[in-house]
């Protein structure tokens, strides 16, 4: 154990090969100071358009686990790993949901003012746009098979990004 | 004369036209506070709608969809997007369905038009 801290909203612990693992419970707040602490964590090793990228994409991706995979539950937690190899960083989120199939999200792209309109019908709010945004600000991501754990990687032009992933 | 719902939200009304200023971060809870703000009388009625948005810092996927879903309720314009705005619709690839104003008073000048 490198590192150590505690709160009673987010529970950071960095292992000694590197991985960085951070427990917050399911609220905006705590979802906030989640990715405030990735942002202090990764600063020096990303560029500012990239940290940007990034730091979006946790956002959305927390969101959606608060929302739809903890249903809005703020006693379940949200549990986010990640690391930074040579020219990558890679991230793992996951929440305490049944999981989903990301295959069945429909694109909100095509036909947006139609989905809104169906998204209203089904008594849904309004959005959709997360993995979609998502899928276009990161260079990869994957969901498990049950779908409540989901790896986003993006490729870093310092260190020698630029195409060669840990997944490649 | 502005009438202040949140830190995020707030208005002016005319009677012909709301304008409706977000500011801060955008989330899924301030998108669904926008809808309770504009359904209510006597936002209600209007169906002219200035979204200034100017003083965004984060707009999250829901803030998006209530974009969306209040341009097609509604006649709807978006007065001074910030950069992030422009860059949350662009990447949502939904800017193109909205008639973007640098100002407000150009966006409300735009009604008078129509």
């Amino acid at each position: 154990m490198a590192d150590e801290t505690s709160g009673d909203e987010l529970q950071s612990y960095t292992n000694l090969d590197g991985w960085v693992e951070l427990t917050v419970l399911s609220h905006e707040r705590a979802i906030d100071l989640l990715v405030k602490r990735i942002e202090e964590g990764a600063q020096g090793d990303l560029e500012e358009d990239e940290r940007r990228d990034l730091l979006y994409a946790v956002q959305e991706i927390c969101e959606n686990a608060r929302e739809w995979g903890n249903q809005g539950d703020a006693s379940r937690k949200i549990r986010v790993s990640y690391c930074i190899f040579e020219g990558e960083f890679v991230l793992k989120v996951q929440d305490e949901g049944k999981g989903f199939d990301a295959r069945t999200v429909p694109d909100p792209t095509q036909e947006p003012l139609e989905v809104m309109f169906r998204r209203k019908q089904e008594g849904k709010r309004p959005g959709g746009y997360g993995i979609h945004m998502v899928r276009k600000l990161m260079d990869r991501v994957m969901y498990s098979d049950r779908g409540n754990v989901v790896l986003l990687s993006k490729n870093l032009r310092r260190g020698g990004g630029g195409g060669k992933s840990m997944f490649s | 004369m502005e009438k202040v719902v949140s830190n995020e939200i707030a208005y002016e009304d005319d009677g012909k036209v709301v304008v409706v200023r977000l500011r801060g971060r955008v989330t899924q809870v301030v998108a669904e506070a926008l809808f309770d703000v504009l359904g209510a009388a006597p936002l209600e009625e209007r169906t002219r709608v200035v979204m200034s948005l100017g003083g965004i810092e984060y707009l999250a996927s829901a803030g998006i969809g209530a974009l969306v879903r209040l341009t097609g309720e509604r006649q709807v314009k978006l007065a001074a997007p910030s950069e992030v705005v422009r860059r949350a619709l662009g990447l949502a690839e939904v800017y193109p369905l909205f008639e973007v104003h640098a100002s407000e008073a150009e966006a409300v000048k735009a009604f008078a038009g129509t």
